[in-house]
């Protein structure tokens, strides 16, 4: 097991450290800086995701699809929607197949400085859910409110994004009313792939941290440790990630399993 | 004998008049090609804030939008892109750099193009 950890450690620092060049953004978390005007970007991603009651397991299958616009330099349009299918779910919690509430949001760019050597920038973000669906989650909004930003020196690409969230912010009917701070640091190089100019190999490396807050109950906090990579073109973009819990205990009622994310990008 | 010497005066005439009409014609292509090539204008700028091949084609999309550019090729790694105006094109270097930062980008110096190019 020792030399397994070992031998991952070492691959993840070859790809950092020995190969030359590439970046990329956050995968787990819609971040990143405004794109360019008229700028079509689809993300469609299967996520795998585990969580444990006791010795029960509860298996889901996520697949969330965004469309972002970018109406000009400054101001992207996003939409997300998704289909939960539910796997194995041997607790008590009733969980069934259904679509998730769409959820729209704005990012607006406040800062962008591009140079020879770095690009720094920073854009606000707000959006909320939507109870569309009789089989809505939460049968109300949560808004959310967020930064990000992002510093890219030469082929480095480092993307901290940040976001707060009143979860079921109105009359929960089906589930509590809860608050949770996201943190999301994504470290990406970018590397060439030799005989592929317009092709990049990027391994990430993702820290989440969540401190979530319901209203009735105790203050959880913990996050996931998720190394990752996206391989990027002019049109396409192919991604993977696998999140390990750190410090998720029962306190919520669910423990945190492993997470598996893979995902597609085009842009237009 | 007379009726001859007009019929020869009148065939070197027409056979010479041919000649320099075919000659005139191929020189007239010649120079329309020249002029073709010579109005075939490649413009190159320096261009900062791309970091990866998906900021290529985002800055392409919007350069290629200009009336009158044939062809834009962006390169992330080099932090540049290169214009192709079509013939006879007339187009502002204010609407490629706003083209430019239209794809979030900060245009730089005007680059020489490069000997192929030309």
């Amino acid at each position: 097991m020792k030399n397994k950890i070992q031998g991952f450690l070492l691959f993840f620092a070859l790809l950092i450290f020995i190969a030359p060049k590439t970046h990329a953004e956050g995968i787990s978390v819609d971040a990143g800086l405004t794109p360019a005007q008229d700028r079509i970007i689809v993300r469609m991603q299967y996520r795998n995701i585990i969580n444990k009651m006791g010795d029960n397991k509860m298996v889901m299958h996520m697949m969330p699809v965004v469309v972002a616009y970018g109406l000009s330099p400054d101001i992207t349009l996003m939409m997300r929607n998704g289909y939960r299918a539910v796997g194995t779910n041997e607790t008590m919690m009733e969980m069934q197949n259904s679509w998730m509430d769409p959820f729209f949001m704005g990012k607006v760019k406040l800062f962008r400085h591009n140079t020879r050597k770095y690009v720094f920038g920073l854009a606000g973000f707000a959006g909320t859910s939507f109870p569309a669906w009789n089989s809505s989650a939460a049968k109300t909004y949560s808004p959310v409110l967020g930064l990000n930003a992002s510093f890219r020196p030469n082929y480095w690409a480092f993307d901290l994004n940040s976001a707060y969230e009143w979860g079921n912010y109105h009359t929960a009917e089906k589930s509590s009313e809860a608050r949770g701070l996201q943190l999301n640091l994504a470290i990406s190089r970018n590397l060439l792939i030799p005989g592929a100019d317009n092709l990049v190999f990027a391994p990430v490396q993702e820290f989440s941290f969540v401190r979530s807050r319901p209203q009735n109950g105790e203050t959880h906090s913990f996050g996931f440790i998720s190394p990752g990579f996206q391989v990027v073109s002019p049109h396409f973009k192919f991604e993977g990630l696998y999140q390990i819990p750190v410090n998720s205990s029962e306190t919520t009622g669910v423990k945190n399993g492993g997470r598996l994310i893979l995902g597609v990008r085009f842009m237009f | 004998m007379k009726h001859k010497a007009f019929q020869f005066v009148i065939t070197l005439f027409l056979t010479v008049f041919s000649a320099t009409a075919i000659a005139g014609s191929g020189y007239e292509n010649d120079q329309n090609n020249k002029d073709s090539i010579q109005q075939k204008k490649v413009i190159r700028y320096e261009v900062f804030g791309m970091d990866c091949p998906g900021c290529q084609s985002a800055l392409e999309k919007q350069v290629k939008k200009i009336d009158g550019v044939s062809e834009a090729k962006a390169s992330w790694q080099k932090k540049q892109v290169v214009v192709t105006l079509k013939p006879d094109a007339k187009v502002k270097e204010e609407e490629i750099t706003a083209r430019i930062k239209k794809a979030n980008f900060t245009p730089g110096e005007k680059l020489k193009p490069e000997e192929d190019e030309e």
